[in-house]
C-alpha cells in the first residue's frame, strides 16, 4: 500500500505539495489528475523516491522510499520524458535494466516486445516519441513491479496502443500490480481506474473511489412553468446555473433522489437527470475551487 | 527468476561498475591510442632518429617531460570522464530516472566515481608501458622500478585530485556551472594566497620583501593550496631528485583529505536534491564562496591598477573592484540581473573579510613577527649575513640571537647594520625563513654562531672516518698577510698528514671554547679542508659541500696555532703572485 500523510513539498519559494493525505491500496488502479502544475508529477517522484519530502509522511510498504534500495525494486517509476542511455538500442537498455532491477523479466520483454512491433536493434533515439514511449513501457512493465508509477502514460501513444495500455494495465492489477497514473486524459482515467485524487494546487480536493465521485455531482435539465428564485434552490449545493431559453441547466452536487424530490416538488414541466462526463465532473470541481476557464480566455 | 544485486557492503554496485567502465571503453581506447601515438611511439622515433655524435641519451629528462605531460593529460581525461559519468546530475529526465532506480546514492557515487577512475588508468598504463617499451625498443636502459614507482604516484595523486573534483559536479546544477566553479576555486585560491602572501610581506618584519605577486604566485605556497598544486608538486620534486618524495607526514595528509572529500561528497550527494538539476547550482555554499572569491580578486585587482598601493584597504578603488567582479561573476552564473542584491551582500561581505584580514595583518594577529621556533623543533639552521652562508650552527645560539633582533624592535642603521637571514629546518619537514636588517652589534653574528656550537661534531661527520677519505687537502690562507687594497694573500697548502692533524688540532680548540670571549676578534688564518671520498658514487652526489669547508682561526684557537708552527707552516707560504 501507498499512503502518505500530511505530505508537504517545496520548491524553493512556491509549494507544491501541501498537506496531502492519500492511500492507494494494492491491486488498485489510482488516477492522479489536476490543472497544470498542480502538483501531480510532485506527487508521483515523491512515491519513487526521487524527491524528498519537506514534511509529512510519505509510506510504501509501511516504508519512505528515498533513498532506499529494497522498496525501490518494487517500484517502477516512469515520466513524462522517458530516459534511454545514451545511443542505446532496446536490448542494451533491457541490459540496463536487468541489472537495476532483480525481478526484472526477459519473457514478458519479448512478450512485448512482439506486442509493441518495436525493433530491439534500433536506436532508440532514431525512433519516434510514440515509438519511444512504447519502448519506455516495455522496459518498464518488465521489471514486473509491484508499484508501476505513470507520468502521462497516454501521451503520444495511438488509439490502438491506448487500448492494449489499459488491457495491460487492467490485466495485471487482477495479478495485484498497483498503478499510478497522472494524466490529463480524463476519458482513459475513468475507464481504466478504480480510485481517482483531484488536486489543485497542491492540495487534495478530492480522494476516493470514482464511482463515488460520480455519483456525488449530476446535471440536471429541467423547465419550468414560472421562473425559479434563488431561495426555491436553498438546502441544494448547486455548483453550475444556465439558462437557454426555457431550459434550466443546473450541476448539483449530492444524492440524486435527494436533487430529484426536492426539484420534483417544484413541478416542472420537464426533468430529466444526467450523469456527468468525468471530464465534465473535473472541471466542475476545478471551477468550485476557482480554477475557470472564463479566467484564462481573453 | 529473481537475481541477486551485486551490491557488497562497500556501498558498491559490481554490475553497474563493470557496465560503467565498459561504456567508457571507448573513450579511454581512443585516448589510449592518442597516448601512444604522441608519447612512447614518438619517444621511440626520437630516440632512434638522434644525431650519430650523442653518445648518451639523458632519459632522466626524457622521463620528466613525459611523466608531467602524462599526468596534465590524464587529469584532464579523468575530469571529463567524471563529468560524462555525472551528466545524469544536469538533466531532469535522466536525473529522475537513475534516483528512482533500487540504487543507494551513495552506491551510485562510488560506482560511477570508479568506473571513471578505471577508465582513466588505462591510458595512463599504456602509456607507461608504451614508454619503458620505447626505451627498450631503442636501445635505452629503463629504470623500470622509479617508473614504477611514479606510475603509483601518479596514481594515488588523481585519486586524490578527482575526489576534491568531484565536490564541484555534486553541488552544481549545469555542466557550465560545475566548470565555471572548478575553474574559479582552484584558480582564485592559488591567487588570494598568492596575494595575502604579498601583502604579508609588505606588512610584517622578518618576511622576504623583495618578492612580487607573480613570484609569490608561481614559487610560494600559492601553487600549494590547491590538491593540484600540491600534487604537481610532490610529482615534479620526485622527478627532480629522482626518488619518491613522499614524505609520511604527506601521505597521511592526503590520506586523511582524501577520506574527507569522499565522506564530504557522499554526503552532499545524499543531501542533493533532485529538484536542482538544471539549476545554477545545487547547494548555496558554492556560489557564496566563488562569489568571496571573485570579489576578493576583483578588490585587489582594482588596487593594483587604479590604486597606489596593494595592500592599501581602504581604497575606493578596491571597493568598486569588489563590487564589480562579485556582479560580473553573478551575472555570469545566473544568465542576467537576476540575484544583484545577492551579489551586492556577498561582495560587501567580501570587502569586510578583506578589512578583517588586514587589520589581522597589520596587528600581527598570529604573531607572524615574533614567531622563534621552539629549539626542540629544530632539526638545523643556517644563517646568512652579509651574504655569507653559515651551516651547522648552535641553535640555541641562532634562537637566542633571533629573539634578539625581534625585542631590540628590529632597530637598524644605514651604516651599521648587516641584512641577516636565518632559515631553520624544523623536524616536521618544514621550513621557516625569516629576514632582518640589524644593527652588526645586535647580530653578533661570527662570535655568536661559533659560540657552544657542534662544529665538532659536523666536522666528524662530514670528514667521517679517514679510511673512507681518498685525498685530503688543505689550502690555508693567512688573513694578516693581506695586501691593503687587494685580496691577494699569502696561502699553503699543507700535505695530507698535516692536514689530518691540522683538523684534529681545530677539534680540539672548538670542543674547549666554552665562552664567547674567548673567541677573539682577530683571525689570523683561514682554513679550506678539502677531501674526496673513495667512493666515486658518493662524489657524485656530493658534488658541493659535505667535503669541503672553512674554518676562522682566531688567536684563542691554541692547538691549532701551536699545531701550525709546529710543523713550520710558514715554511709552505707562498703568495698568490708567485704561485702564479
Amino acid at each position: 500500500m501507498i499512503e502518505t500523510k500530511g505530505l508537504c513539498k517545496n520548491f524553493d519559494k512556491s509549494t507544491a505539495l501541501n498537506n496531502v493525505d492519500v492511500k492507494i491500496p494494492e491491486g488498485s488502479v489510482f488516477g492522479v489528475v489536476g490543472s497544470n502544475g498542480s502538483g501531480k508529477s510532485t506527487l508521483l517522484r515523491l512515491i519513487a523516491g526521487v524527491y524528498y519530502a519537506d514534511g509529512g509522511e510519505i509510506l510504501v510498504d509501511g516504508e519512505n522510499p528515498f533513498n532506499n534500495n529494497k522498496i525501490k525494486e518494487e517500484i517502477c517509476y516512469l515520466p513524462d520524458t522517458p530516459f534511454f542511455l545514451h545511443q542505446s538500442n532496446l536490448n542494451e537498455m533491457k541490459k540496463f535494466y536487468k541489472m537495476m532491477y532483480p525481478k526484472f523479466n526477459e519473457d514478458t520483454f519479448n512478450t512485448l516486445g512482439e506486442i509493441f512491433k518495436l525493433n530491439v536493434k534500433q536506436r532508440i533515439s532514431t525512433m519516434s516519441k510514440g515509438m519511444q514511449r512504447k519502448a519506455a513501457l516495455m522496459l518498464s512493465l518488465s521489471t514486473s513491479p509491484k508499484y508501476l508509477l505513470l507520468d502521462e502514460a497516454f501521451d503520444g501513444l495511438d488509439p490502438v496502443m491506448r487500448k492494449g495500455l489499459k488491457s495491460i494495465i487492467a490485466e495485471n492489477a487482477d495479478k495485484n500490480l498497483t498503478t499510478v497514473i497522472a494524466s490529463h486524459n480524463l476519458r482513459d482515467l475513468d475507464e481504466l481506474c478504480d480510485s481517482i485524487a483531484i488536486i489543485h494546487n497542491g492540495n487534495i480536493i478530492y480522494c476516493d473511489e470514482i464511482y463515488k465521485l460520480k455519483s456525488n455531482i449530476h446535471k440536471v435539465q429541467a423547465v419550468f412553468k414560472e421562473d425559479i428564485k434563488e431561495k426555491d434552490l436553498e438546502g441544494l449545493n448547486v455548483l453550475k446555473t444556465e439558462k437557454t431559453g426555457s431550459v434550466l441547466s443546473l450541476v448539483i452536487k449530492g444524492e440524486s433522489s435527494d436533487i430529484s424530490n426536492r426539484l420534483s416538488a417544484l413541478n416542472p414541466t420537464f426533468l430529466e437527470i444526467v450523469e456527468p462526463s468525468f471530464e465534465e465532473i473535473f472541471i466542475y470541481e476545478m471551477e468550485e475551487n476557482g480554477y475557470d476557464a472564463k479566467e484564462i480566455l481573453v | 527468476m529473481t537475481q541477486k544485486r551485486s551490491s557488497c557492503n562497500l556501498n558498491l554496485d559490481a554490475n553497474l561498475l563493470l557496465f560503467t567502465i565498459k561504456k567508457n571503453l571507448g573513450f579511454s581506447a581512443v585516448f589510449s591510442v592518442l597516448v601512444f601515438l604522441f608519447s612512447p611511439l614518438y619517444i621511440y622515433k626520437y630516440l632512434t632518429d638522434k644525431p650519430l655524435y650523442f653518445s648518451t641519451v639523458n632519459t632522466k629528462d626524457l622521463f620528466v617531460i613525459f611523466a608531467v605531460g602524462m599526468s596534465v593529460a590524464v587529469t584532464v581525461f579523468f575530469l571529463i570522464l567524471l563529468y560524462i559519468n555525472f551528466s545524469f546530475l544536469y538533466k531532469k529526465s535522466n536525473s529522475d530516472m537513475y534516483h528512482s532506480m533500487p540504487l543507494k546514492r551513495s552506491e551510485l557515487l562510488i560506482t560511477r566515481f570508479l568506473a571513471s577512475y578505471v577508465s582513466t588508468l588505462i591510458p595512463l598504463t599504456v602509456g607507461f608501458l608504451g614508454f619503458n617499451a620505447a626505451l627498450g625498443f631503442a636501445g635505452v636502459a629503463v629504470n623500470f622500478v622509479f617508473y614504477l614507482k611514479i606510475y603509483a604516484l601518479i596514481a594515488a595523486l588523481l585519486l586524490f585530485c578527482g575526489l576534491f573534483s568531484l565536490i564541484f559536479v555534486i553541488s552544481s546544477g549545469t555542466l557550465f556551472d560545475s566548470v565555471v566553479a572548478f575553474i574559479a576555486v582552484n584558480v582564485g585560491v592559488i591567487i588570494m594566497v598568492a596575494i595575502v602572501n604579498t601583502v604579508m610581506e609588505r606588512n610584517i618584519v622578518g618576511l622576504r620583501e623583495n618578492n612580487t605577486f607573480i613570484h609569490n604566485l608561481l614559487y610560494s605556497t600559492a601553487m600549494n593550496s590547491t590538491p593540484f598544486g600540491v600534487s604537481l608538486n610532490i610529482l615534479a620534486t620526485s622527478l627532480i631528485e629522482n626518488k619518491i618524495v613522499f614524505s609520511l607526514g604527506q601521505i597521511i595528509a592526503v590520506t586523511v583529505f582524501s577520506a574527507i572529500m569522499l565522506l564530504l561528497n557522499i554526503f552532499l550527494y545524499n543531501k542533493r536534491k533532485s529538484e536542482k538539476c538544471e539549476t545554477n547550482f545545487a547547494f548555496k555554499f558554492m556560489p557564496v564562496i566563488i562569489g568571496f572569491i571573485a570579489s576578493f580578486i576583483g578588490y585587489f585587482f582594482f588596487n593594483l591598477i587604479f590604486g597606489s598601493s596593494v595592500n592599501n584597504c581602504f581604497s575606493i578603488f578596491g571597493i568598486i573592484g569588489a563590487f564589480v567582479f562579485g556582479i560580473i561573476y553573478n551575472i555570469i552564473t545566473s544568465r542576467g540581473f537576476k540575484q544583484i542584491k545577492k551579489a551586492l551582500v556577498v561582495s560587501a561581505a567580501t570587502y569586510l573579510s578583506v578589512l578583517l584580514i588586514f587589520a589581522s595583518i597589520q596587528v600581527d594577529i598570529f604573531g607572524v613577527e615574533k614567531y622563534v621556533p621552539d629549539v626542540n623543533n629544530i632539526e638545523d639552521v643556517n644563517v646568512r649575513v652579509a651574504g655569507y652562508e653559515f651551516y651547522a650552527l648552535n641553535k640555541d645560539a641562532v634562537v637566542s640571537m633571533h629573539k634578539e633582533i625581534i625585542n631590540s624592535g628590529f632597530k637598524s642603521d644605514e651604516n651599521n647594520s648587516s641584512y641577516v637571514e636565518i632559515c631553520y629546518n624544523l623536524k616536521n619537514g618544514k621550513s621557516v625563513s625569516r629576514s632582518y636588517i640589524v644593527l652588526n652589534d645586535t647580530a653578533k653574528t661570527e662570535k655568536l654562531l661559533f659560540l657552544h656550537n657542534d662544529i665538532p661534531n659536523n666536522i666528524q661527520k662530514k670528514f667521517k672516518v679517514k679510511s673512507e677519505i681518498k685525498t685530503f687537502e688543505c689550502n690555508m690562507y693567512y688573513t694578516n698577510d693581506t695586501k691593503a687594497g687587494t685580496e691577494e694573500s699569502s696561502f699553503a697548502t699543507l700535505p695530507r698528514n698535516y692536514a689530518e692533524g691540522l683538523l684534529n688540532a681545530l677539534i680540539s680548540d672548538y670542543e674547549n671554547i666554552k665562552d664567547i670571549n674567548e673567541v677573539n676578534g682577530t683571525k689570523i688564518y683561514t682554513v679550506y679542508l678539502n677531501a674526496a671520498p673513495k667512493n666515486k658514487k658518493e662524489l657524485s652526489e656530493t658534488a658541493n659541500a659535505v667535503y669541503n669547508e672553512g674554518f676562522n682561526v682566531y688567536g684563542s684557537f691554541k692547538n691549532t696555532l701551536r699545531y701550525l708552527e709546529k710543523i713550520k707552516a710558514s715554511k709552505y707560504m707562498v703568495t698568490e703572485e708567485a704561485a702564479g
